[in-house]
């Protein structure tokens, strides 16, 4: 069996993938990132995590339009595949399954 | 072109590309430049430059490196693999020149080898002291009567009068053998079994201040400070007490009944040292008080341990006032100087040449000559195989060239050469330790030390030298070959570069000059020994046996045994005395008289009895000889050599006159009168010369039992002998030599030179020869379609054979030239040592290299015959 799991770092590139949709490349997907997470993130970081989701089949990329702003180097496009999909659902059901088993108690707690 | 500025450092845009993997590498430039320009706008160009470094710097990360100039992993295994199997295929293909190869590499790193851990053996002594810097011994210098001699040992005085003189001295130690100064050989005895100890001394019980061995057992400050006490190496003590506790326990000196308590245990020394002791015995109350205040004649070892190394000269520097303070006045009697020398203790074993060292030493020269002889093996094996490999370079050029155009680089095809260097050199060092394996055992023989070449860490050094040097050889073959051109590579036509011939040429000769060199050093030794061994000594070696007499109840009965053994059929003559010759002699300081005045002369001296001449076979010049029985020769008589004839002024006649060596009570000197000269005899090795010799004559003691026999039935004399003395009950034994047999023993080291030289040479010969062989079979390669032309055109055999033999005598002629004054300052200053020396004639060099150009020539006779009386047509319809 292929690990499904998706490591925090890896999750937050496919979801900032998910939102930017068909305009998903390295910096859109990094901005994407800083201004939810309100970090920093390094091209290296990025394209590390990016490469490896491409590996384990999560991602697909197409290789775009050359735009003057990159000194005529091409984009490079990322989107889901459907096991990506899956992946991302699948992180989330568990996350969700967990929330829901804590008991009411646990959370009244944090309030008090 | 606005855009120029606006673009990244290019320097660091290089680096990224450089290390950046392919595919990945436009896409992220692009990001990166549009990051760049963005925050050039917002935070300007110095911190836009600075954060896009820090991208970059981040970048390096597994995922995304990939230098783009080497190859995907999986290909470059499959490249690997297919370098490996065509690496053994070309071996396999030319098994001949691969055994050669093999051979020559991996025998010429054995020796080596094991001859540079030889040479390390001999560097390292007295290595293992952590304090060696600050440990000396102490040597004087006498000029006494004209007699100059540096001995290893000083007066007994001395050292204590030093540490109370110079605050420089931690302290002091003297050390003694046992049964007399260099006699360090005592047999002891517990519970009626009998121990030999060939490295017994007496010591100070200072002695564990001033060498740091480490005692296992006792007190470094009390183990030696009482009388009759004793401390034993852990060896020794396991030897004698077996699993009892050692200490308190008694063992009884054979030679003189004293009873010693065990009161230590120290740790066994290592081989390389000059004073490997076993056992030490307090020297307190060993010797008469008396004689330990002489401050000339009964030396001592004397060790000194000092706070600095550097606080030897200060000392030199105040010696004359510590000798005019202590020494002058026994001086001034003896009309003698006294000169100081402080060796460190690490130079002893190399570099020091003093009369009585403990045990013998190292030559300085002999372990260069062996470093030379480790590195020239190395050399000309390593030599060999480029030479092979650039002879053998000629037949891949359709290979290689058919790589590169497949698409291999330079730099694949000098990788493929440089890994088939590599894994041949490992295979080569396989066999190498294999070698070592088998040889070892003869190896430790024939060198008289057992290095140790798997200990790890020699094995280590020796890997990577190796290693090292497969490495340096395999660069220029792989040069050469990867600047193959491909059309002429294709074509087959192997027109190559004659700088590589030059060089073949050029290491041809260096091989060939070293070897020759060795082969020559080699004749030098063997004639020098030869010498040596054959040398007139002026007495008869032959036919004589002497017994080494220890035990009282031999020593007290010698006129009656003498008389015995005389008696015995078989026997010539038997003469009791305490010299001998192969043993050195003892000096003293004879006052000679000359026109009515005394004075000192230094000589060697001996003590015989009346057949002692007639016994050894010793001839008079002079006079005659002791008389049996003679109270006057007794007291008043002595005999001397020509040499001292000489050296006392007397001229022809020395019968009749006087001299004198002690005094009587009263102060007035004994006078012995000269009654017989006899013939200069070499009494020792002849490295060094006859000196003046003095004789007194002793007929009712001595130790040494020589026996003139006649030539058959020897051994059924001297078992007769043996037997006879055996009946007397003794409690130690006689041990008894042959004197030819003792002699030739003289010369064990250089025995062992001349024979590992001759294995030497005959090895550099073999690889050099093959080396030889190697070129030859290139430059025939090379030329084959020449001397196909020039017998179309009329060359006869003669004439072929001729014109390659011309080439190659060229080359040897050169070696040789090379080798001559090498070889001639090598031997000059081995032959130094001795004191006799021949070198060889000139026509016996001459027929020494003759004999290697014929020998060299003919084994080349079998390929070079072949080209020339191959078909020409063979030849020439290639192409």
């Amino acid at each position: 069996m292929k690990r499904t799991q998706l490591g925090e770092f890896e999750e937050v590139v496919m979801l900032a993938v998910g939102i930017l949709y068909n305009e998903a490349y390295g910096i859109s997907i990094k901005k994407e990132i800083e201004a939810r997470l309100n970090r920093g993130v390094s091209v290296g970081a990025l394209q590390t995590a990016l490469k490896r989701l491409e590996l384990k089949g999560y991602l697909t990329s197409r290789e775009g339009e050359a735009t003057p702003e990159r000194a005529g180097r091409p984009k490079k496009y990322f989107e889901f595949t459907s096991q990506g999909k899956k992946a991302l659902e699948k992180a989330r059901d568990v996350r969700n399954a967990m929330w829901d088993d804590i008991p009411a108690v646990a959370l009244d707690l944090k309030i008090v | 072109m606005t855009e120029k500025g606006s673009n990244p450092p290019k320097l660091i845009l290089r680096l990224f590309r450089w290390f950046c993997h392919e595919e990945l590498r436009s896409f992220v430039e692009g990001d990166l430049i549009e990051l760049y320009r963005e925050r050039l706008q917002t935070l300007g160009r110095r911190r836009a430059n600075w954060r896009f470094f820090i991208d970059v710097l981040l970048l390096m990360r597994p995922g995304i490196i990939g230098f783009s100039k080497l190859n995907h992993t999986l290909f470059r295994y499959a490249m690997f693999k297919n370098h490996f199997k065509v690496g053994l295929r070309n071996l396999w293909k030319d098994r001949f020149y691969t055994t050669i190869n093999l051979f020559g590499l991996s025998i010429g790193l054995s020796f080596s080898f094991l001859v540079l851990l030889l040479v390390r053996h001999e560097m390292s002594f007295e290595h293992f002291y952590d304090d060696r810097d600050t440990i000396f011994r102490l040597g004087i210098h006498y000029n006494i009567g004209g007699k100059e001699d540096s001995y290893s040992n000083v007066p007994r005085p001395m050292g204590p009068a030093f540490k109370s003189e110079f605050p420089e001295l931690v302290n002091y130690t003297r050390v003694g053998g046992i049964n007399g100064l260099t006699v360090h050989e005592a047999n002891f005895e517990y519970e009626e079994q009998v121990f030999l100890s060939k490295q017994a001394y007496i010591a100070d019980s200072t002695f564990f201040d001033v060498f740091d061995t480490k005692l296992l057992r006792g007190n470094a400050d009390q183990v030696l400070t009482r009388p009759n006490t004793v401390v034993l190496s852990s060896t020794m003590a396991a030897t004698i007490f077996g699993d009892q506790d050692p200490i308190g326990r008694e063992l009884e000196i054979m030679e003189n009944g004293k009873l010693l308590e065990v009161t230590g245990v120290f740790e066994d020394l290592p081989a390389n040292t000059h004073l490997p002791y076993e056992v030490l015995v307090s020297w307190h109350s060993y010797f008469d008080e008396a004689i330990n205040n002489f401050w000339y004649g009964r030396h001592m070892y004397t060790y000194m341990r000092l706070y600095e190394p550097g606080q030897v000269q200060p000392i030199m520097d105040k010696f004359p006032a510590f000798f005019d303070k202590y020494m002058s006045e026994t001086f001034e009697q003896l009309d003698g100087t006294a000169d100081l020398i402080i060796q460190p203790i690490s130079d002893i074993h190399l570099n020091s040449n003093l009369n009585w060292e403990p045990n013998k030493n190292g030559d300085l020269a002999s372990v260069y000559i062996l470093l030379a002889i480790g590195v020239f093996l190395m050399v000309i094996a390593e030599v060999n195989y480029l030479n092979l490999s650039l002879a053998r370079s000629s037949l891949r050029k359709k290979e290689i060239s058919v790589r590169k155009v497949i698409g291999a680089t330079k730099g694949n095809i000098s990788g493929q050469f440089v890994a088939e260097t590599m894994l041949f050199t490992m295979v080569a060092f396989g066999v190498a330790l294999l070698i070592i394996g088998l040889i070892q055992g003869e190896f430790t023989s024939l060198a008289g030390v057992a290095v140790q070449p798997f200990a790890s860490q020699h094995l280590l050094v020796f890997l990577a030298t190796t290693l090292g040097l497969g490495l340096i050889v395999s660069i220029y073959p792989s040069l050469i070959l990867s600047g193959v051109r491909l059309v002429e590579g294709l074509k087959g036509r192997s027109k190559t570069s004659r700088k590589s011939g030059q060089l073949q040429r050029l290491l041809v000769i260096l091989q060939f000059a070293i070897s020759t060199m060795v082969i020559l050093f080699t004749f030098v030794v063997k004639n020098q020994l030869n010498y040596v061994l054959n040398k007139d000594l002026g007495f008869q070696k032959e036919h004589m046996a002497v017994f080494e007499l220890q035990d009282p109840a031999h020593v007290s009965r010698i006129e009656l045994l003498k008389e015995r053994i005389k008696g015995l059929s078989g026997v010539k003559s038997a003469s009791f005395a305490f010299n001998r010759p192969g043993v050195d002699l003892n000096h003293l300081v004879v006052n000679v008289e000359n026109e009515g005045s005394y004075t000192g002369v230094g000589s060697q001296f001996m003590t015989i009895d009346e057949d002692f001449i007639q016994t050894v076979g010793l001839e008079m010049v002079e006079g005659r000889t002791f008389i049996k029985g003679s109270l006057k020769d007794r007291d008043e008589s002595v005999l001397i050599n020509e040499a001292a004839r000489a050296k006392f002024g007397w001229g022809e006649s020395a019968e009749g006159k006087r001299v004198f060596i002690n005094r009587d009570d009263e102060g007035n000197p004994i006078i012995l009168n000269v009654v017989g000269v006899f013939k200069d005899f070499n009494v020792g090795s002849l490295h060094t010369g006859i000196e003046p010799i003095i004789t007194f004559f002793s007929d009712q003691v001595g130790n040494q039992l020589l026996v003139r026999m006649s030539s058959n039935s020897q051994q059924a004399v001297v078992a007769e002998i043996d037997e006879m003395l055996v009946s007397y009950n003794p409690r130690l034994p006689a041990s008894y030599q042959f004197l030819d047999v003792e002699l030739d023993r003289l010369y064990t080291d250089e025995r062992r030179l001349s024979e590992s030289m001759t294995y030497l040479s005959g090895l550099t010969i073999i690889i050099s020869v093959l080396g030889f062989v190697g070129l030859l079979s290139f430059s025939i390669a090379q030329r084959e379609k020449e001397i196909g032309i020039r017998k179309v055109l009329g060359a006869t055999v003669n004439g072929v054979t001729l014109l390659f033999y011309k080439e190659i005598l060229l080359l040897i002629v050169i070696a040789q030239a090379l080798a001559i004054p090498v070889n001639y300052y090598l031997s000059t200053q081995w032959l130094s040592s001795f004191e006799y020396r021949v070198f060889p004639g000139l026509w016996e060099f001459g027929l020494v290299l003759a004999a290697i150009i014929v020998v060299s020539m003919g084994t080349m006779g079998f390929q070079i015959i072949r080209v020339a009386f191959m078909n020409p047509a063979k030849v020439i319809k290639e192409d």
